[in-house]
């Protein structure tokens, strides 16, 4: 560790001393232009403002703003139009030069911010499928779990272990196949378990940007699968506070929800903007259309801040988050043996309903984590900066179980089944630059150590110590209608697990390296349709779970044990995808083909585990060739100014090769069917929308047979349906939106689901969100 | 420039700062065994002559990779036996007496008995005892056995956190199961 603190001190010196020379005091003048991103037309009295300068100013009816004598530097452009999505960029100034800003309007989604002269932006995945919830689209599903506000993309679903404890899964992969970003730090956890939820306060977040597929260059080998990337909001440029604060309530789990957000700017020069973040979620137990789900509740706090402080051309970030949640886990999946668990089947409902309440009992999850993060940009010349990015997480998992015997209550109340403290140090430090015209890159290097530490009465996994080393480079050419991305990545990772077993502490010092590639292209062949296509190759080292697990699986009595013996796991993904747009039709969709090499997966063996409590199956981790393939589409029709109508669906094929089996717990083909409207003014109300969704889940009929209990549950289809507006109490605005999910109270069991064999998943839902922008103080210009 | 420093020693510091030495120790210490484990379970039977059987199964590791050893249940034809099943974590020190728990919480527990094979005919098992609820707790028992056979007997001990206790066996969860291969003698 300290080596690698000593490397990122003289690389720091290293740069202060190519700043030592004074700076000429040249002037330049930048010349702006705001135009319609669909339309293409200049748009008049847009306001454009330039944080470090404190200039503020109006697009004249060319749609034109210049501004003189900027000193050479990087300058932060906010453009503001109503009835438009308020833009920033960051641009470096160095020669006379116009910037073209193209902004999207309200009406459409946020789609890529096209400026013509791209100027900072290095490699960023353009040859994948990426999609983007933007504020807005977040701000109406406020109050769900992380999982359930990406599951409208087409490709993602979501894997459960009770309402409240949900991970996504894209095409097929989640756990340790899929990196999640919060606020630019890989998120560290145990996101091995699929009963681990994403760990992430949802509020944190203006926009998410997910990629589907290997994205492993720039974000790791557990890339693989995607990324999930958490953006905060952008740091304040103009000088005051303002504040965004959230209230939801739910009906069905008794939700109540309360978010603030409060951000500020100060000093014309050399600004310092800040931001404070806190939330509160509270929720009982949620209710089946049948029953109650019994000890479902959650209950969440979390809070974050962070600093930004530029000094011309050197930036500088701090924050830290902490996130803790106490999420009860459904008392009648507490079960004794397998048994118990066909019994359960049988019956068909759960053993163990009691009435609402928002208490929280055994057995019960309490998850910690912590985020500590400081990030050091320095703008070098045009198209190149330096940015040295230093985390440290830690993260606390304690499982509580419920006590076998009364007399040992107190016990199990205070001590959890298993406890996990993770620490994770992650250090990476880049250099974005540009080759030629039409070349820019990232070349970085990237250093983790990781500790576990186990305790509780049953650990599962054993303690162990990684370090993992990186080293990437990726560039993206783009000139005229052709853009082309190519990555590269090494990674050497060694870890020492100390197993713990009767006869002593055994280590098994291990080491893992692989190349990663990622390359692709993209063609946009008119005003309409854009093209593109990619194929990569990742791995991954086998998790510490995989290898070392040793344990009882309550929930679905069934015996793990680790395989020390696997070896790592390696993908080539490739993929093709369309975008077609025109004023009224937006469609996308996408194919790919994953094929992974060692897959690794739990297999079923024909020797069960005997114990005291009888015979459990066993599985053992092993792996095999396999393939995911499918298509994700979309397609959307505007009719006339007001409606408009939609659907995506996605469709996934994933097979064992080797065995030419399917794969097990892979998600349903759906559909989702949406209706829209909306009225920019209506009385005293402003942006009014309607929507009406309908989504059907087939019934998954690709499953190994005999492997599970009770085959996939069979196909469902459950409606919402979303109000909003926006009014105003005085001169405060409100955005007020109401949500009904699972309208018709639809009773049903996903198959991603895994309560699916003790209960039904929850009914009807109606949850009410209010959210106000409050200005505390703005300065005058 | 001197600004520059200030700034960049701050970040450095900060990031020293928030370094702790060692986080994972190099011999973790091995997990403290608090929580109970059924290793044994005993069942003792005595005849109308006093004359005393037994049979044990015993896993002292739990879950561990040892399997369990199973002891025979070796019975006479044409006997009454009294028995009782007895229930211990020997990884205790001294041995912690489960069943004692099991019947001081009687209103929360339920034996279960049956049989495989040809003794399956050949017994009549009959629980005795019944909580404050007057519903049957069977950790006790009486026994008939007729003719020579062969089989298995299985003990279930059933338990209910938050259900109401029922003489139904599907319902609750099991805390113990374990099968005794047995044989009626001549």
């Amino acid at each position: 560790m300290y080596k690698s603190l000593i490397t990122l001190w003289l690389m720091v010196n290293v740069c202060l001393l190519a700043f030592a020379g004074t700076l000429p005091p040249k002037r330049f003048s930048l010349t702006i232009q705001v135009v319609d991103s669909i339309s293409g037309n200049p748009l008049e009295a847009a306001s454009i403002t330039i944080a470090e300068t404190h200039f503020s100013a109006i697009t004249n009816a060319l749609g034109n703003v210049r501004i003189d004598s900027l000193v050479k530097g990087s300058y932060t452009l906010q453009c503001a139009y109503i009835g438009y999505h308020s833009q920033q960029k960051l641009v470096w100034l160095d020669h006379d030069q116009t910037i073209v800003l193209a902004v999207c309007p309200e009406s459409h989604h946020l789609h890529e911010v096209e400026i013509t002269t791209h100027r900072d932006e290095g490699p960023n995945y353009a040859v994948q499928t990426r999609s983007v919830l933007d504020a807005q689209q977040l701000e109406r599903t406020r109050g769900l779990t992380l999982a359930d506000q990406l599951k409208h993309v087409p490709g993602i679903t979501l894997m459960s272990t009770g309402p409240a404890i949900t991970k996504p899964v894209i095409r097929g992969l989640h756990s340790n196949r899929l990196v999640t970003v919060n606020n630019g730090v890989r998120q560290e956890g145990q996101q091995w378990g699929a009963d681990h939820g994403t760990e992430i306060d949802p509020f944190a977040a203006n926009s998410i940007e997910i990629i589907k597929g290997a994205a492993s260059v720039t974000y790791g080998s557990e890339a693989m699968g995607g990324v999930v990337r958490l953006i905060p909001p952008p740091f304040r440029t103009t000088r005051g506070i303002t504040s965004l604060a959230q209230l939801q309530g739910a009906t069905n789990n008794g939700l109540m929800a309360a978010s603030m957000l409060v951000e500020g700017a100060h000093f014309r020069k050399n600004t310092l903007s800040w931001r404070a973040q806190g939330s509160l979620r509270k929720a009982g137990d949620s209710r089946s259309p049948e029953y109650v789900l019994s000890n479902t509740g959650f209950e969440e706090e979390s809070g974050s801040y962070a600093v930004h402080y530029a000094i011309r051309k050197i930036h500088l970030e701090f924050a830290q988050s902490y996130y803790h949640s106490q999420l009860g886990i459904l008392r009648s999946a507490h079960i004794g043996n397998p048994t118990d668990l066909t019994n359960a089947i049988q019956s068909g409902k759960p053993a163990y309903v009691a009435p609402f309440t928002y208490a929280i009992e055994n057995p019960k999850q309490d998850v910690t984590h912590r985020i500590t993060s400081a990030v050091l940009t320095i703008y070098l010349k045009r198209n190149w900066h330096v940015g040295m990015q230093y985390s440290r997480q830690l993260n606390d998992r304690e499982e509580y179980d419920r006590a076998p015997r009364a007399s040992q209550i107190d016990l199990y109340n205070t001590k959890p089944a298993y406890q996990m403290s993770l620490t994770t140090n992650l250090a990476e430090l880049y250099v974005q630059h540009s080759i030629g015209k039409y070349i820019k890159g990232k070349l970085g290097i990237s250093y983790m150590n990781q500790g576990n530490v186990s305790a509780g009465l049953q650990p599962i996994i054993p303690n162990f110590k990684a370090y993992t080393y990186g080293v990437y480079l990726m560039e993206k050419w783009q000139h005229g209608r052709w853009m082309a991305e190519a990555g590269l990545r090494f990674d050497w990772r060694e870890q020492t697990p100390f197993v713990y077993s009767r006869t002593g502490t055994q280590t098994d010092y291990r080491t893992y390296s692989g190349l990663t590639i990622v390359t692709g292209g993209a063609y946009t062949l008119n005003e309409h349709i854009h093209l593109q296509a990619n194929i990569s190759s990742a791995w991954r080292p086998p998790s510490i779970n995989e290898l070392y697990s040793y344990g009882l699986h309550g929930g679905t009595a069934t015996f793990e044990i680790g395989n020390p013996n696997l070896n790592r796991e390696s993908c080539v993904n490739s993929e093709a995808g369309i975008v077609f747009n025109t004023a009224d039709w937006q469609a996308e969709a996408s194919v790919y083909r994953n094929f992974f090499t060692g897959f690794i997966y739990n297999l079923p063996q024909p020797q069960p585990i005997l114990t005291v409590r009888g015979a459990f199956p066993l599985l053992n981790r092993v792996q095999d060739n396999a393939v995911l393939q499918g298509i994700d589409a979309s397609l959307n029709r505007n009719l006339g100014k007001r409606f408009s109508v939609g659907v995506n669906g996605a469709y996934l094929y994933a097979q064992n090769t080797s065995d030419n089996i399917p794969l097990i717990m892979m998600p349903a083909n759906r559909l989702r069917l949406m209706l829209g409207y909306k009225e920019d003014q209506f009385w005293k109300l402003n942006n009014l929308f309607a929507s009406f969704e309908y989504t059907f889940v087939a019934e998954q009929k690709r499953y190994p047979a005999g492997t599970d209990l009770i085959a996939p549950p069979p196909a469902y289809g459950l409606a919402d349906v979303n109000v909003g507006f926006e009014a105003h109490i005085g001169k405060q605005p409100l955005r007020i939106s109401i949500s009904a999910y699972n309208l018709l109270n639809t009773s049903y069991r996903d198959y991603l689901s895994r309560f699916r064999y003790y209960a039904l998943d929850p009914g009807f839902n109606l949850m009410l969100r209010v959210a106000a922008p409050i200005n505390f103080y703005q300065p005058k210009t | 420039m001197k600004k520059l420093f200030l700034v960049i020693s701050l970040a450095s510091i900060s990031i020293i700062a928030c370094k702790k030495d060692d986080d994972t120790p190099d011999n973790p210490t091995p997990p403290a065994n608090e929580s109970e484990i059924i290793t044994t379970v005993k069942l003792l039977l005595t005849d109308s002559n006093g004359n005393q059987v037994s049979a044990t199964w015993r896993d002292l590791d739990g879950t561990g990779p040892q399997q369990p050893i199973i002891g025979n249940l070796n019975l006479k034809k044409q006997q009454y036996y009294m028995g009782k099943v007895l229930l211990l974590d020997e990884t205790k020190m001294p041995v912690d007496t489960i069943s004692n728990e099991v019947a001081d919480e009687a209103e929360a527990h339920q034996f279960f008995y049956s049989f495989t094979g040809t003794a399956s005919s050949n017994t009549t098992l009959t629980r005795i005892g019944v909580d404050a609820n007057n519903l049957p707790v069977g950790m006790n028992f009486s026994l008939i056995t007729a003719d020579t056979s062969n089989g298995s007997l299985t003990i279930v001990l059933k338990h209910y956190d938050g259900i109401a206790k029922s003489t139904d066996p599907t319902i609750g969860e099991t805390d113990v199961q374990v099968t005794f291969p047995l044989s009626i003698l001549p």
